[in-house]
């Protein structure tokens, strides 16, 4: 019975890439976020996006970087053929709007693949390796299981509200907006409650609670193949930073 | 009382921080792309909804370092999205000075609560808008006009961000912390209140 528990617990879900520290797909999410904004060459950005979707794709996550890439590659057009138009306030908007997507893709991209390949166990424990405090470790740790679950909640609070016709239609939504906060948000709220109530227990019962050092079945360490991404990651993205301000920055490739 | 945080007030306080973000997140997207005017504004009218969320966590957990593990998750998160990092600056300092100043040794009270929520929303509208578009103007712009944002947006940005344009930024966000606590207040005496899933004084 142990013996099965154990191979179960340390049975690996993920693979290459995937199986990395939670820190250092945290570390090079950040670095991303940081370098994404300051780099204003096309192609800079397309490598950025390319590359990652191709170490994503490494490790558990090919679909959702094929759609990621593709997704990426139809803005970018798009948002090319929004200079040849020009409609008054609607083409600033656009291009408002395609920029911030183009720039918030690699981003969604890293960071939906993270809570998809972490296991919030592993997480904490990382998370407490690296000394930080019980007030910063269970909130943040929580967080990141909750946002998904937010999704399924709030479908249905509008399923419920559908079927007793309570601001059915978006001119409703519109002309009263407090109500709809009240009656979207005040559910949800309740809903947390309830939710934190049983994470509580559930929470306890494993002992969330201990202050004590924690041991982990699978080895949760930052050892060379970590140092080694890491490096690689910092490397390349100062390459880019780099690439950017020279003329590689100014080619355009997004032609119409 | 029990003054001491503990996992299951921590537990509270990350469920409800990720339903705030998520709130700040679709409001900061859609008001930004819909203009310069509304961009500046977003602090304010996220304040709003947020509001009755920070009510209901503050009354439920009537403790010291609410505010504080409440602005640095968030200020994470921002960071980890690729925020600029004054943001997750303002609102650990923000959590700090309504923790540490404004609730001080009293007992919480429903004053306290909208006191400190309102100047907990200011500190964000300045380290949000304020304090990037004025120390950090021209790289901002730059990166901007890179970028193939229309010219107009830019205008707009700057006209909206100079003058005595930052003291209304922070006001607005200063009233949008108000109207949020008092709507919150109001939306917590109606449902949990009255339900007894929590009593303030």
């Amino acid at each position: 019975m142990e013996e099965n528990t154990k191979k179960l617990i340390t049975q690996r879900q993920f693979q290459r890439t995937a199986a990395l520290d939670p820190r250092c797909k945290v570390a090079l999410l950040i670095m991303i976020g940081c370098v994404s904004y300051f780099l204003n060459g096309e192609i800079c950005s397309l490598v950025l996006v390319a590359s990652f979707a191709l170490f994503i794709a490494v490790g558990n996550g090919g679909k959702w970087a094929a759609k990621m890439l593709i997704f990426y590659i139809v803005i970018a057009y798009l948002n090319a053929l929004l200079r040849y138009v020009s409609i008054p306030v609607l083409s600033v908007i656009m291009s408002v709007f395609g920029v911030t997507i183009l720039k918030l893709v690699p981003i969604a991209m890293m960071g939906i693949w993270i809570l998809h390949t972490t296991q919030m166990d592993d997480l904490m424990v990382s998370l407490q390796r690296m000394r930080l405090p019980q007030a910063v470790t269970i909130p943040l740790v929580v967080m990141f299981r909750y946002i998904p679950t937010l999704r399924i909640e709030y479908r249905m609070i509008r399923n419920t509200m559908d079927i007793r016709g309570i601001g059915d239609t978006v001119w409703k939504q519109l002309i009263h907006p407090l109500a709809t906060i009240e009656y979207i948000l005040i559910p949800l709220l309740m809903r947390c409650l309830k939710v934190t109530d049983e994470l509580a227990a559930s929470g306890t019962t494993r002992g969330l609670e201990l202050e004590g050092k924690r041991y982990a079945l699978n080895p949760v360490r930052f050892s060379w193949k970590e140092y080694a991404v890491t490096a690689l990651g910092i490397v390349f993205l100062a390459l880019l930073l780099f690439l950017d301000h020279t003329s590689i920055g100014e080619i355009i490739i997004w032609r119409v | 009382m029990n003054k001491k945080l503990n996992a299951k007030d921590f537990i509270l306080i990350g469920v409800l921080t990720a339903l705030m973000w998520i709130i700040c997140m679709i409001i900061s997207t859609v008001m930004s792309i819909a203009g310069p005017v509304t961009n500046v504004f977003y602090p304010a009218v996220v304040a709003i909804p947020n509001g009755i969320v920070m009510m209901l966590l503050l009354a439920k957990v009537p403790k010291k370092g609410v505010f504080t593990i409440c602005g640095t998750i968030q200020g994470i998160l921002f960071l980890l999205v690729g925020g600029f990092w004054l943001i997750p600056v303002a609102l650990i300092v923000g959590g700090v000075i309504c923790d540490f100043l404004i609730m001080g040794r009293k007992e919480i009270t429903m004053k306290s609560m909208m006191i400190a929520y309102t100047i907990f929303s200011g500190i964000f509208a300045f380290g949000a808008i304020v304090g990037p578009m004025s120390f950090l103007q021209d790289a901002f712009v730059g990166a901007m006009e890179k970028n193939n944002i229309a010219q107009e947006y830019i205008d707009g940005m700057i006209s909206i961000t100079s003058g005595f344009m930052p003291v209304v930024i922070i006001v607005a966000g200063l009233l949008g912390g108000l109207i949020g606590g008092y709507i919150g207040q109001k939306a917590l005496k109606k449902h949990f209140i009255k339900a007894g899933l929590v009593s303030v004084k």
